[in-house]
């Protein structure tokens, strides 16, 4: 049968674009030229995504699947690589002119890797999606060039990341094995002479995947990479490749009634509570802001995963809209300490900002009372929003686990508030504060607003998360999409 | 004319905003000008509103006018919105007029105050909450109105805060109201979830086909919130200490409006409260009770404030009894000459203790006729009317309107609201005679200014005419007031035994001043207080302040002692270091090394396998 694969428009797009900045590189350095290269990279993927596609290719394996939610998930990882991008600007070891080209390089091609995974419907697309944007993601953790924790964190994320990786490859052969398909989906154990293989194949492929995701028991290594890369690379981490593991998540279940409970499905419950508890409780003691951000965004997966079990109509609305709320108040939260205090991570460094920076420290407090999910801060509609589908989905449980969880999430956000209004310590001395440049200021004025104004008018992003609802098709089986 | 019921409201709530926003940064004088311009045009607006409302073409029905929809959720409806009838017309006419009298008066008795703009801030607010009280057409909006002249009460009684009995008696106000704002919630919602909704028609309409006991429980509940605004037994306590608060607002909330509210609240569900004639006897029994109760405690009083606050709680009395006997009109027509006049005797009372450098004790003061004759004419007029001397005063033939319909009802009543008469007049005439007559014990300096004078001077006229709108069948028959009422609360029912006890109820106050004037006239050496065990009880509220700090306030105090150290905190400090141990424990699996954390998916891999198969 004939049938007809396809290249989304971005990965076309960012797959240029990353071959013009090589040429860039091999020219001649100069990382202004290049920074803006990257940028204009970025923005010309953003318009590709709306563009009809280009670029069909006869064959017989679909490898990407042209919905809506797979262009919602890509748009959203665009925005965030772009507001990583203007964060990056001015940081002092990107500005050094003999390496800061390959900085926009390596984060474009991270970002090439997480828009193809979002679309990824084979495990081959899916794979080369997570390896591009893991290998690139290692040279971007590693880059404060002389700092002996960034190759630390470094190091730590080739080891674990290759472990996970591993797992996830045996998990494809195992399911390939049983049912003689590299189809990107769980497999229907039902109708199989050996399910326990396939079985088998689904946990591993879910456990490399919640390692990536940072899930618990998972998720050691994001609070020490977090710690040890510099501040823009850790938004990277915590936003941009949990956006495009969870969109691929969420499609690898496409096939799955998570109504029944099936090992998979088990696996997830088990997996999100010990999330929302451990995420929690490991962000509670922390006194380093990137390690609580670690911790913070550990819970926040799980309160994800929650309304990824929650199937229904709100199940995929509430999803997308809890991925771009947490995206904006975390970048938010990234783009400020950029730029106002790349050195000053200890949480008793914000004492009195209040006073010495009252616009940056209202702007934190957004970001924090919307990740903390205080109205009228887009996130508490979101987690409204992860509440209504738990309820509808009749997951009673799980949501008694992410109320309970919330409140001590409730302290320790609250207290790095609590922090700058406090004036500071007299035996301390004040880490000098710095004034972002425009663009960063700029970006984190863009979010506070966006924080806000989601938050008091949802209705824009309800009604873009309802279009998702039908999304994603389950991939193609033998035929491709005409 | 809808759009005017709004700016009745808005215009005090304005004023009060902008003086709260000046943060006492405006000029006394420009504060002053401030209030008199916006109490002005709340009552112009007021008159005005009446008089277009009661030549308009529905006079006798009501004017709605729906704010905004506030509420819409789960078969509960409720909206923000204004009802004019000629009940709420009445007390609108009363808050804000006299309110504008009063407020007036104020300025120049607050001149020197330094927080003079906090004042007003507060009396605003007050006359805003007030106005919101009676005017609102949804039980929600009387609630917050209710909320409102309390926490501004609390606030008006406690205004001089730094010193310690002004603010033990601001508490007390607030603690003992509050258990009547709790009773009254209750039965909001009560009706609210038997109702489905608080507007005050459908209420009255849904009242015939509730059940009885939940209609009883209703009405006994907003009779309790009523008796605690309104200082009635066994809720009365707080009333004689509110007096701790500057004279311009005893004479403005616990005189002529906030304590008054009650009765407004009831007149207005009368409809409800007929079907409950239990709940009636008991209000009219608690009348009675306060009268006598009241009237004997003022006796015995030496403070001028504390006779006038006693007197206040008595004919509050009336107003319950008359309320209990179905006498709506009568309550209400006692509810405006009592305005009149005990405004009246509490600002000539004001302008006396400025005069004698703020002396309160009548048994220090004597012979202040001539000194301050303005003032005592003003006073005499009050007395007159809270006395009820015959055909001259507003005073008689209100009462003698609640006395008839009482009669009908039962005679007992009608007997203890005579010798209640009685009791009145001996009181009040014993400090008009301790206070005017006899030798100068102090001496008065300044004058009393013309700002003063004139709000003096108009009440003093409406305490002596004011009267002259009812008179009974015997002695003339005008009926101007039940006539204006009748639409709301019904025809005035007939009228029997009319004059015998007209005459008895127009001779017995005579009686009284005679027999105050044998006891108190000025015999050439200074009359003193009594001070026997009996007279300290009776001085001391029949020993209701003692018995209830037995009985409930150093149990209580007790049981805070006990529980010093807040045992089920405990519970929650407890939570707080499970939560914060269980943190570091985890925080533990954060060795840094990546031969545990490659473990640790080792181990969760295998789990998740187990869980699967």
């Amino acid at each position: 049968m004939m049938s007809f694969s396809f290249l989304p428009n971005a990965v076309l797009v960012l797959c240029v674009g990353a071959l013009v900045q090589m040429l860039g590189v091999a020219i001649g350095r100069n990382v202004a030229r290049d920074a803006v290269i990257g940028l204009l990279v970025l923005v010309a993927s953003l318009v590709a995504v709306s563009m009809p596609t280009v670029l069909y290719m006869a064959g017989s394996v679909a490898l990407f699947a042209p919905d809506v939610w797979a262009s919602y998930s890509a748009v959203l990882i665009i925005l965030s690589a772009i507001a990583i991008h203007i964060m990056s600007w001015r940081n002092a070891v990107v500005s050094d002119a003999t390496v800061g080209s390959e900085y926009y390089l390596l984060l474009t091609l991270a970002t090439l890797g997480g828009v193809s995974m979002t679309g990824a419907v084979h495990d081959v697309s899916f794979f080369l999606g997570l390896e591009t944007l893991s290998l690139p993601l290692l040279g971007l953790i590693a880059f404060r060039n002389g700092r002996i924790d960034a190759g630390e964190a470094a190091m730590k994320y080739i080891v674990l990341s290759g472990v996970a990786s591993a797992m996830l490859l045996f998990g494809f052969a195992l399911t390939y094995l049983e049912t003689g398909s590299l189809r990107f989906i769980a497999p229907n154990t039902g109708d199989m002479p050996e399910p326990l293989l396939a079985t088998m194949g689904t946990v591993l492929v879910l456990s490399g995947m919640f390692f990536k995701l940072s899930a618990v028991p998972f998720h050691l290594w994001l609070a020490d990479v977090l710690e040890g890369t510099s501040i823009p690379v850790a938004a990277l981490v915590a936003v941009l490749s949990k956006i495009a593991l969870f969109a691929a998540m969420v499609r690898y279940f496409a096939s799955v009634n998570l109504y029944m409970s099936g090992p998979a499905t088990n696996e997830v419950i088990a997996v999100a509570i010990l999330s929302m508890v451990g995420g929690n409780l490991l962000a509670l003691v922390q006194t380093d802001l990137r390690r609580m951000l670690a911790g913070s965004s550990i819970a926040h997966i799980g309160y994800l995963l929650v309304a990824f079990l929650s199937p229904g109509p709100l199940s995929f609305a509430s999803s997308a809209f809890y991925l771009a709320a947490y995206s904006v108040s975390t970048l938010g939260i990234f783009a400020l300490m950029a730029g106002i205090m790349p050195q000053g991570t200890d949480i008793r460094d914000w004492h009195g900002m209040f006073r010495r920076r009252p616009m940056a420290a209202a702007a934190m407090s957004i970001m924090l009372l919307s990740l903390a999910g205080i109205p009228p801060a887009v996130g508490f509609f979101a987690k409204f929003y992860i509440a209504a589908a738990g309820m509808a989905g009749g997951r009673l449980g799980l949501l008694l686990i992410l109320v309970m969880s919330s409140v001590i999430g409730l302290y320790y956000y609250l207290r790095v508030i609590r922090i700058m209004l406090m004036p500071a310590p007299v035996e301390r001395p004040e880490r000098e504060v710095t004034s972002p440049w425009f663009g960063n200021g700029a970006l984190i004025a863009v979010l506070a607003c966006v924080t806000l104004l989601f938050g008091v008018f949802p209705g824009t992003l309800v009604d873009l998360g309802r279009n998702l609802i039908v999304m994603p098709s389950p991939p193609p089986g033998s035929s491709g999409q005409p | 004319m809808a759009a005017l019921l709004p700016l009745i409201i808005l215009c005090p709530l304005a004023v009060a905003v902008i003086l709260l926003l000046s943060r006492g940064t405006m000029p006394a004088r420009a504060t002053c000008g401030l209030v008199g311009v916006g109490m002005g045009l709340c009552a112009l607006f007021g008159v005005i509103e009446a008089v277009t409302f009661l030549n308009g073409p529905d006079s006798t029905g009501a004017l709605h006018v729906v704010l905004w929809h506030w509420i819409h959720v789960g078969g509960f409806d409720t909206s923000f919105a204004l009802t004019l009838d000629r009940l709420s017309l009445v007390m609108m006419l009363v808050v804000s007029c006299i309110g504008f009298l009063i407020l007036v008066y104020a300025c120049s008795y607050m001149r020197d105050d330094p927080d003079i703009a906090r004042f007003f801030v507060y009396m605003n607010l007050f006359v805003a909450s007030m106005l919101l009280l009676v005017l609102s057409s949804d039980m929600i909006a009387v609630y917050f109105g209710w909320e409102g002249v309390g926490v501004c009460s609390y606030l008006l009684i406690g205004f001089w805060y730094h010193e310690t009995p002004n603010a033990n008696a601001a508490r007390k106000a607030f603690v003992v109201t509050r258990i009547g704002d709790a009773l009254f919630l209750v039965a909001l919602l009560l009706l609210a979830t038997g109702v489905g909704s608080l507007d005050f028609n459908a209420v009255i309409q849904a009242a015939p086909h509730a059940p009885h006991a939940a209609i009883t429980l209703a009405t006994l509940l907003l009779l309790g919130g009523a008796v605690a605004k309104s200082a009635q037994l066994p809720l009365q306590t707080w009333l004689p200490d509110a007096m701790a608060g500057p004279t311009p607002v005893s004479a403005l909330i616990h005189a002529a409006t906030m304590v008054t509210a009650g009765v407004y609240l009831i007149a207005r569900l009368h409809a409800v409260f007929l079907l409950t004639p239990g709940v009636m006897l008991l209000c009219a029994v608690i009348g009675f009770v306060t009268i006598l109760f009241a009237a004997g405690s003022a006796l015995v009083q030496t403070d001028i404030k504390r006779v006038l606050a006693y007197s206040t709680m008595s004919q509050l009395g009336y107003m319950y009894m008359a309320l209990g006997c179905g006498a709506w009109q009568g309550a209400m027509f006692h509810l405006v000459t009592h305005a009149f006049f005990k405004a009246l005797l509490f600002m000539a009372a004001g302008s006396i203790i400025l005069r004698v450098h703020h002396e309160q004790d009548i048994f220090k003061m004597g012979g202040l006729r001539q000194e301050m004759p303005g003032v005592f004419w003003a006073f005499i007029a009050g007395s007159a009317a809270l006395a009820g001397l015959p055909l001259i005063t507003a005073g008689y033939f209100s009462k003698e309107m609640i006395l008839t319909s009482a009669y009908n009802v039962a005679p007992l009543f009608w007997l203890g609201g005579i010798l209640g008469a009685f009791l009145t007049s001996i009181y009040i005439f014993r400090c008009v005679f301790i206070t005017f007559w006899g030798e100068a014990r102090t001496h008065a300096h300044g004058r009393t200014g013309i700002v003063q004078a004139v709000p003096l001077a108009i009440l003093g006229v409406l305490a002596i005419i004011g009267g002259w709108m009812e008179v009974p069948d015997s002695l003339g028959s005008v009926h101007i007031f039940s006539n204006l009422l009748s639409p709301v609360l019904g025809e005035l029912p007939e009228e029997h035994g009319g004059a015998v006890l007209l005459l008895i109820g127009s001779i017995v106050p005579l009686i009284g001043v005679s027999l105050a004037w044998m006891l108190w006239k000025p015999t050439g050496r200074a009359p003193e207080a009594l001070d026997q065990p009996l007279v300290r009880v009776l001085r001391a509220d029949w020993g209701f302040d003692a018995l209830y700090d037995v009985v409930f306030v150093r149990p209580y105090l007790a049981l805070g002692r006990l529980n010093r150290n807040d045992f089920i905190d405990r519970l929650y400090d407890l939570l707080a270091s499970v939560t914060q141990f269980f943190g570091r424990a985890f925080g533990l699996m954060q060795t840094g090394q990546v031969r545990r954390y490659a473990a640790w998916i080792a181990v969760g891999t295998v789990l998740a396998l187990c869980l699967a198969v």
